[in-house]
C-alpha cells in the first residue's frame, strides 16, 4: 500500500509540481518562498493521500495558497499599504520583459488574501465560487477581493490602464 | 481585450518564470514524511513544519537517529551570542542588528545576529527576528572587510526553522561560499561534490570542517559550476543528526552539450531537447562532473501516446568517467504557461561500467500525463537479438506479447506488468528484466556520504 501510494504520488508530483510551483511563484512573488510552499503543501498531500476527499491537484493548491496566505498574515503587520502610487512616466515601448516586472511588484503590493484571490481567478481560471470554496471565504468576499485587487493591478501596471494606449498614441 | 484578458496575459506571462521544480521532489518529500514519523513516535511529539521554514534544503536520505535533538529536547540552532569571525566586534554586530530590512518591518523587533564572518572574497551576516513565535532571518552580504552600511540584503526576510541546522550557500562571487550554523557542540562536514564509481555507486567523501560553537564557514573551489552539488552533515554525540544540500542555484539556460556517440538506432528522431537538457542538468548539478565529463547516447528515440496524442520519448545513456552510465527514460511536452517544453522522466537507473547499454535490456514503464490525464505505456529495449517479448504479472503469467520493432516495442500498459521476458527468433529466451517503477534505483540526490 505504502509502495502504490508512493508510486502514485511521484506521478501526481511529475504530473503537477511545475503548475503548482507557478501558482506559488504568482502568490509569494518569490522563488524561494515558491519551492518552499509547493514543497511544504507537497508532504502535506502525501501525508495525507489516503484521505483526500477532493482531487489531490486541488488539496495541493488549497494548500499552497493558505500556506502562503497564513504565513503572510504572520508577517501582516510589515506589510505597509500603500495609499498613493507614486507618480510614473509611461513607459512608450515596454519591452515585454518591463511588463511582466511592474506586474510581479504590483502583485506583491497586493495584501495576501486578494493576491490569492487575482492569481486564483484569473490565473488558474476558477469560478468566484470554486475560488471561495478554496480559500474558505464567501463569494462575496471574492467578488470583493477580486473587484479591488484588479482595480489596484490597473492603478499599478501601465499596461492594464485604459488611458495608457490613448496616452502613447498622441 | 479586457482588463480581465490583460491580467491573464501578464499572469501567464510572470507564470512563465517560476522555478522548473525537481524530479528529485517526490523522494525528498517521502523521505521528510518517513523523517516526521519516525520523530512523533520517537520523541512523541508532533515535528514542527519543517519544510516551509527551511524551504531549499534537501535533506537527502535522513539519518537513522534523531534529526532534531539526542534527548528530545527541542533545539534553536540561533539562540545564543553572534558566532562568526566578526562575533567579537560589538560595535559592528550593533550595528548589523540595526540594518533596515526590506520585505518585513521590523524596526520595532529585537533583532539579533545569528552570525557574522568573512569567508573568502564574502562577508556574511544573518540578522535574526522573532515574531509571535516565529523566526524569520535576513542575510546580509558583501566583499569581506566591508562595513554594515555597505552590505546588502539577500532576498527578502525568510523564516527560518531553528531546530534544524540553518544553511547558506552563496555562489557569486566565486568561489562559492558556505555557512553552516548547528548547535553548539555539533560538528560540520561537507562533501563537494559526488563522484560515480565504475560499479556505477555514486560516492561522496565528507570532510570535516572547523566547527566552533556549532557555526561551520568553508569555500567550495569544487563544487559543480552548474549548480550545487554539495552536502552538509552534521553530528552531534557521535550521531549524524542532520544531512542537507544546500539551495540549489539558477541553472544556466543551456548546458552545453557533451560529447556523444552514435545513436544506438540510427534513423531516428532526435531525442527531444528538453529532455536533453534536463538529464545533463540534473547530471551535471547532482555530481559536480561537467559536461566535458560526460558522453551521451541516445538509446532509442520515438514517441510514446498521451492523453493529447503522440509525445517525443527517448532513452538515453549518460556515460560518466568511470565507465559507469546513467540511463533516462523520458518524454518532453509543451508546458502552457512556458516558452520552453517540459520533460518528465520515467526512469532513472545506474549501470556499471563495462555494460553496453546499447545492448543491456531494459524495461520501463512510462506514465505520460497531462491535465486531462494519464496514458500508461510500456518501454521494451531488448538485447541483440531479441524479436519478442513477454510482457508478465506479478505471479508470472503472461499478461501480453509483443513483436519488438528494432528491437524494441512501446505498447500500452494496464499496470498488473512486472517483468519482461525478451526471446529471440527460435524462442530462445534471452533476458528476464523487471519493469523499473518511477525513477529505478533513484536519483543521486538520495546518495548516502561515504
Amino acid at each position: 500500500m505504502s509502495r502504490e501510494r508512493e508510486v502514485a504520488f511521484t506521478a501526481f508530483v511529475q504530473q503537477h509540481q511545475a503548475a503548482l510551483l507557478r501558482t506559488a511563484y504568482l502568490v509569494t512573488g518569490q522563488h524561494a518562498a515558491a519551492e518552499g510552499v509547493v514543497q511544504a503543501a507537497l508532504l502535506k498531500t502525501y501525508t495525507h493521500w489516503d484521505r483526500i476527499d477532493v482531487s489531490p491537484l486541488a488539496f495541493a493548491r488549497r494548500v499552497v495558497v493558505n500556506t502562503h496566505t497564513s504565513w503572510r498574515r504572520l508577517l501582516s503587520a510589515t506589510e505597509r499599504p500603500v495609499s498613493d502610487v507614486p507618480d510614473r512616466a509611461a513607459p512608450r515601448d515596454p519591452h515585454p520583459d518591463d511588463r511582466k516586472e511592474e506586474m510581479m511588484a504590483a502583485l506583491r503590493q497586493l495584501p495576501p488574501r486578494m493576491r490569492a484571490v487575482v492569481v486564483l481567478r484569473f490565473y488558474e481560471d476558477l469560478s468566484e465560487a470554486e475560488t471561495a470554496r478554496l480559500l474558505g471565504c464567501s463569494v462575496g468576499t471574492v467578488k470583493t477581493q477580486s473587484s479591488r485587487g484588479l482595480a489596484r493591478l490597473r492603478q499599478s501596471v501601465a499596461a492594464l490602464d485604459p488611458s495608457h494606449c490613448t496616452d502613447r498614441a498622441r | 481585450m479586457s482588463t480581465e484578458d490583460d491580467v491573464r496575459a501578464l499572469l501567464h506571462a510572470v507564470a512563465g518564470d517560476a522555478p522548473g521544480g525537481s524530479p528529485d521532489v517526490p523522494a525528498l518529500v517521502v523521505r521528510r514524511h518517513r523523517a516526521r514519523r519516525r520523530a512523533r513516535v520517537g520523541a512523541g511529539v508532533l515535528a514542527a513544519a519543517a519544510l516551509l521554514a527551511v524551504p531549499l534544503v534537501d535533506p537527502g536520505p535522513q539519518p537513522p537517529g534523531p534529526t532534531r535533538t539526542v534527548d528530545g529536547r527541542t533545539l534553536d540552532v540561533l539562540a545564543g551570542p553572534t558566532r562568526g569571525g566578526l562575533a567579537g566586534d560589538a560595535g559592528l554586530v550593533q550595528q548589523l542588528a540595526a540594518l533596515p530590512w526590506a520585505g518585513a518591518d521590523v524596526q520595532d523587533v529585537t533583532r539579533t545576529v545569528a552570525f557574522a564572518g568573512d569567508i573568502g572574497p564574502q562577508r556574511t551576516a544573518l540578522v535574526v527576528a522573532r515574531v509571535d513565535g516565529r523566526t524569520l532571518g535576513a542575510w546580509f552580504t558583501g566583499p569581506a572587510g566591508a562595513s554594515p552600511g555597505e552590505l546588502r540584503q539577500s532576498g527578502d526576510p525568510a523564516p527560518l526553522d531553528a531546530s534544524e541546522p540553518v544553511l547558506r550557500l552563496d555562489t557569486d562571487p566565486s568561489p562559492d561560499t558556505l555557512v553552516v550554523l548547528a548547535a553548539p557542540g555539533d560538528q560540520v562536514s561537507v562533501s563537494q561534490r559526488l563522484e560515480v564509481t565504475a560499479a556505477g555507486e555514486p560516492v561522496r567523501r565528507q570532510a570535516p570542517l572547523v566547527t566552533t560553537d556549532g557555526a561551520a564557514t568553508s569555500t567550495l573551489p569544487d563544487a559543480s559550476a552548474y549548480g550545487v552539488s554539495a552536502r552538509v552533515q552534521v553530528i552531534r554525540d557521535g550521531t549524524t543528526v542532520y544531512r542537507g544540500t544546500p539551495l540549489r542555484q539558477p541553472l544556466p539556460a543551456e548546458i552545453p552539450l557533451p560529447a556523444q556517440d552514435p545513436p544506438a538506432r540510427p534513423g531516428q528522431p532526435a531525442a527531444p531537447g528538453a529532455l536533453v537538457q534536463t538529464v545533463l542538468a540534473d547530471l551535471v548539478r547532482t555530481t559536480g562532473y561537467t559536461p566535458d565529463d560526460l558522453t551521451l547516447q541516445t538509446l532509442w528515440s520515438g514517441s510514446l501516446p498521451g492523453p493529447a496524442g503522440p509525445v517525443p520519448t527517448a532513452v538515453l545513456a549518460a556515460r560518466f568517467p568511470s565507465g559507469a552510465t546513467a540511463v533516462v527514460a523520458g518524454w518532453a511536452a509543451a508546458d502552457p504557461g512556458r516558452p520552453a517544453d517540459r520533460a518528465t522522466y520515467c526512469t532513472f537507473a545506474v549501470l556499471p561500467a563495462g555494460t553496453d547499454p546499447a545492448d543491456h535490456p531494459l524495461a520501463m514503464r512510462c506514465d505520460v500525463s497531462d491535465p486531462s490525464g494519464t496514458t500508461v505505456s510500456s518501454l521494451l529495449l531488448g538485447p541483440p537479438g531479441a524479436t519478442r517479448v513477454e510482457v508478465r504479472d506479478a505471479a508470472g503469467d503472461v499478461t501480453a506479447t509483443h513483436d519488438l520493432d528494432s528491437g524494441v516495442s512501446t505498447a500500452p500498459a494496464e499496470g498488473s506488468e512486472r517483468t519482461a521476458r525478451f526471446l529471440d527468433a527460435a524462442g530462445q529466451v534471452l533476458a528476464d528484466v523487471p519493469l523499473s517503477p518511477y525513477y529505478g534505483n533513484g536519483t543521486f540526490a538520495q546518495t548516502r556520504p561515504r
